[in-house]
């Protein structure tokens, strides 16, 4: 049952890359074919995403039934799981509004996510007590989602900037759509570095830490260059205080280091802001479409989330630790979240602010989604780290 | 000049107005209106607290607050031994450590900046939802029904159809449309030659409806700091060990608690069998486990920690000549003044349960049994001092503390077998009145929020003018769907000669 859930996943993910090719390569042709045929090409790309949701629910609940609970338990898990809510919001979404050109987004994002979730472990996990509960399958796969919900919502703003470009637009609104990019490049760069030493088996071992990269920035107590060297660089190089978490921050080190290289080669060899380029290959684009779906996106999403996300795992909370919020930093970043959508809701009702303002704080909203599920376990001690860190 | 418009209410205004004559805007910088300034500086504030604009200011800046808490560990949630006063200058050095307390980031969400956040925030939930909801409650309670046909036209949806055949007037399209759609469920009201529908009202009252339990969650909230409300307490209890229950009248007494582990190491389960005793009976038993409190008198009893100690440990006396006399069993939590083993008399002159030295004095370092360091004398039939030794538990060969023939050893000379370990359940007793309230204001928002995003106040006005109908439509929300209804309106009409203008 176990093999079955791989077998089905690994044919999941060839889907949806699959889609990704077909989408990118779909996009760039309308340099050529001014948009015509791009509608039809992306319709083909959703057929795949379409087959690629029910392959990948499908090896979920293999997953489930070989485990014995809803695969949500880990890391690992709940990264996937998070991948197939965000391909299935998209598909569903999509039957409503016919936005097939929404996946050039989807389709990388999910082809992203899964590649950083195949960086932890993933054999599959008895529960521990604190988490034997009902209340697991439905606060987080609530949680989950409307994540993916918000993944669209993000997805289509990000296309009605690109596509609502122009000179008059204040600064801080091309920023924030060139720092998506800059940020999808570190997440794609970082996974692809750490796949790559896994592959090579090399890791390092210094004052107590295992580590998978080359340890530049060692941990409190370590010696310098105690574990080797690196193109003549000592390892480490630098040892951080304890409350500075060295091997976290030796991972963001790499990660923002190898995301600006990407993004700075890519920029070097296209000439100009990576938004710049896309802009112009979106013009097919409908922008009021794209902006009411990321509205309708949100307004589906933030009850969702607000249930899910919130208020069972408020009741959890009591029902495990006693008390129904104590201000964890999980906790914490979930009421964030929630108050940066509460934002983007009001934004939309105040005149001047309901167009490429509010498309810039749902931008930010999803990546508040992304921090409050991936950098709150890993770079804050918290309640909630059951989370093995890589 | 000829009139401008209100910036407020983009109604046009007299060029000699001072106030707006439609919403009351001051329109020169010193408009006041007749009265004391006071009067007028509250009606500014009201304005200011009305306004979206600085609702959206508040809510970010809560949001930046709440981040700041969330990256340095708070006062409730660290874990180490010191106070606040010396943690934080002891992780994060003196002058940061020192910063973080000052500032309240250490307690972010009780400090006074937060709390004065939440409570311009619940100002501003309480004053935009009373300026909103009067106008909003006159305007919904009576639907205008008669509308122009200019109006109508200018809906977000609108159609005009002539009727199929020349026998078709005007009461039977009217009646027709009122028909369609009443069984749409909308309400339907009929004014000469003019049709209105109307359907999910409600949807207009949601986001006050959200605006009150979002008050109700944050009175919930706020009575955590009335006294009484609210109240965490810990207890440690041993198998089979009875201890009062602090904050209550009742005690609980452990049958037994048991952690089980997978092959791989991880926790299973931790479960604690207790027992309820009040007022010298019996009244409840459950197994206590995570996820699974025991409720009992308005408090909740949870399993928290445990924790393992040597209990007991089974001694022997050896003579001179090497064979054992005898052998006692002493209890390391509370060991007995003397044993009596044989015809000797083994004293307890003094008794350390965790061992330590500060400087040249022998203290005890915790309360736990984690170095139990015994000073016996032994006393012969007469009473007559025969010999000392002073034993290290943790060290049985340590021989240096011996003085005469007799010394203790353990009784097999086997630590496994001779130290039986104790085990401590760990519970942590929460009281915590707010919790019926905090659940009424999120069901609240919850209602709240059902119907303002997943109902939708759709409209619809029919007018029959010169021999056709003029239908337009608009909702609050879902302009998509108000489409595809409308137009599944005019399939129904059927008619000739739509133009649909959407």
């Amino acid at each position: 049952m176990y093999e079955l859930s791989r077998w089905l996943f690994f044919i999941a993910f060839g889907l949806y890359l699959f889609a990704t090719f077909i989408l990118g390569a779909g996009l760039i042709g309308t340099r050529f074919t001014r948009g015509r045929g791009f509608t039809a090409n992306a319709r083909v790309a959703v057929r795949l995403l379409e087959l690629g949701v029910l392959a990948h629910g499908a090896a979920t609940i293999a997953r489930g039934l070989a485990s014995g609970h809803t695969p949500v338990a880990n890391m690992y898990e709940f990264l996937t799981f998070s991948t197939l809510m965000i391909v299935l919001a998209f598909v569903a979404l999509n039957r409503r509004y016919d936005i097939p050109g929404l996946g050039v987004v989807v389709a990388p994002l999910a082809v992203v996510m899964i590649g950083y979730a195949s960086l932890f472990p993933s054999e599959v996990r008895p529960l521990i007590p604190a988490l034997q509960s009902t209340w697991l399958s439905i606060h987080v796969t609530l949680a989950a989602g409307s994540e993916g919900i918000f993944a669209v919502s993000f997805g289509a703003a990000l296309l009605y900037l690109l596509r609502s470009r122009n000179e008059a637009e204040p600064r801080y609104i091309r920023w924030a759509t060139e720092g998506v990019f800059l940020f999808g490049l570190t997440m794609l760069a970082y996974s692809l570095l750490a796949l790559a030493f896994r592959g090579f088996g090399s890791s390092w071992f210094v004052a107590g830490q295992t580590y998978h990269l080359p340890p530049l920035l060692g941990p409190a107590g370590a010696k310098l260059g105690v574990a080797g060297s690196l193109i003549g660089l000592p390892l480490p190089l630098l040892v951080l205080p304890a409350w500075m978490q060295g091997k976290n921050m030796n991972t963001m080190l790499f990660a923002l280091g190898s995301g600006l290289a990407l993004y700075g080669l890519i920029r070097a060899f296209i000439g100009s802001s990576i938004s710049q380029r896309l802009s112009t290959l979106v013009e097919h684009f409908d922008p009021e479409t794209l902006d009411e779906v990321s509205y309708r996106a949100i307004a589906i999403g933030y009850p969702i989330f607000t249930l899910g996300g919130l208020v069972f795992a408020m009741i959890w909370a009591q029902r495990a630790w006693g008390r129904y919020w104590s201000w964890d930093p999980k906790e914490t970043w979930a009421f964030i979240t929630w108050l940066v959508y509460s934002l983007y809701l009001h934004m939309r009702i105040q005149r001047g602010w309901e167009g490429k303002p509010a498309a810039v704080v749902a931008i930010a909203g999803f990546g508040v989604v992304l921090f409050t599920l991936i950098g709150v376990n890993l770079l804050i001690v918290g309640l909630h780290s059951y989370a093995n860190p890589s | 000049m000829a009139g401008s418009r209100c910036p407020n209410c983009s109604r046009g205004v007299p060029a000699e107005a001072v106030f707006c004559p439609a919403c009351g805007q001051p329109l020169t910088a010193d408009a006041r209106p007749e009265g004391t300034r006071w009067v007028w500086f509250l009606d500014r504030s009201w304005d200011f607290f009305a306004s979206v604009r600085v609702a959206i200011w508040l809510i970010l800046l809560l949001a930046l607050a709440s981040i700041s808490g969330s990256l340095i560990e708070q006062e409730g949630l660290y874990n180490d031994w010191r106070p606040p006063e010396q943690y934080y200058p002891f992780r994060y050095g003196a002058f940061w450590g020192n910063f973080y307390l000052k500032s309240g980031l250490t307690d972010a969400y009780g400090s006074w900046w937060y709390l004065t956040l939440l409570s311009l925030l619940s100002l501003s939930l309480i004053i935009c939802s009373i300026q909103r909801l009067v106008p909003l409650y006159r305007a919904l309670r009576q639907p205008a029904v008669s509308k122009s046909a200019d109006f109508i036209r200018r809906q977000t949806w609108t159609a005009e159809i002539e009727p199929r055949s020349a026998a078709d007037d005007e009461e039977a399209a009217l009646e027709a449309a009122g028909a369609w759609l009443t069984r749409q469920r909308f309400k339907v009201y009929r004014e000469g030659s003019s049709l209105h529908g109307d359907r999910g009202r409600l949807s207009r009252y949601g986001p006050y409806i959200i605006h009150i339990g979002l008050l109700l969650v944050a009175a919930a909230g706020f009575t955590r700091a009335l006294p009484g409300w609210y109240s965490r307490e810990s207890i440690w209890v041993a198998d089979g060990q009875v201890v009062r229950v602090p904050g209550t009248h009742f005690s609980l007494r452990s049958d037994g608690f048991k952690d089980e582990y997978y092959p791989t190491g991880m926790p299973k389960l931790f479960v604690t069998t207790a027992t309820i005793i009040d007022d010298g009976k019996e009244v409840k038993q459950q197994e206590i486990k995570v996820n699974h409190p025991l409720h009992y008198a308005g408090v909740d009893l949870f399993q928290a920690s445990f924790r393992r100690e040597m209990g007991w440990a089974d001694l022997r006396v050896v003579d001179g000549a090497g064979q054992t006399v005898g052998k006692f069993r002493v209890d390391l939590k509370n060991p007995a003044d003397r044993y009596q083993v044989g015809d000797l008399t083994v004293a307890v002159r003094s008794y350390f349960a965790d061992f330590g030295l500060e400087g040249e004095m022998p203290v005890n370092l915790s309360r736990e049994v984690k170095n139990p360091v015994f000073y016996f004398e032994f006393l012969n039939a007469k009473g007559v001092v025969a010999g000392s030794h002073t034993l290290p538990l943790l060290m049985p060969d340590f021989m240096e503390g011996k003085r005469g023939p007799y010394f203790v050893a353990l009784a097999s000379d086997n630590m496994n077998a001779d130290l039986t370990w104790r085990v401590y359940s760990g519970l942590m007793i929460y009281r915590d009145r707010s919790i019926p309230f905090m659940a009424a204001g999120v069901t609240v928002v919850l209602l709240g929020m059902l119907v303002t995003f997943f109902v939708y106040h759709r409209q619809v006005w029919v007018k029959w003018e010169a021999g056709r109908l003029v239908i337009g439509a608009r909702t609050n929300k879902d302009k998509h769907g108000l489409k595809r209804e409308m137009n599944r309106l005019l399939t129904a009409l059927g008619g000739v000669g739509s133009d649909v203008r959407t």
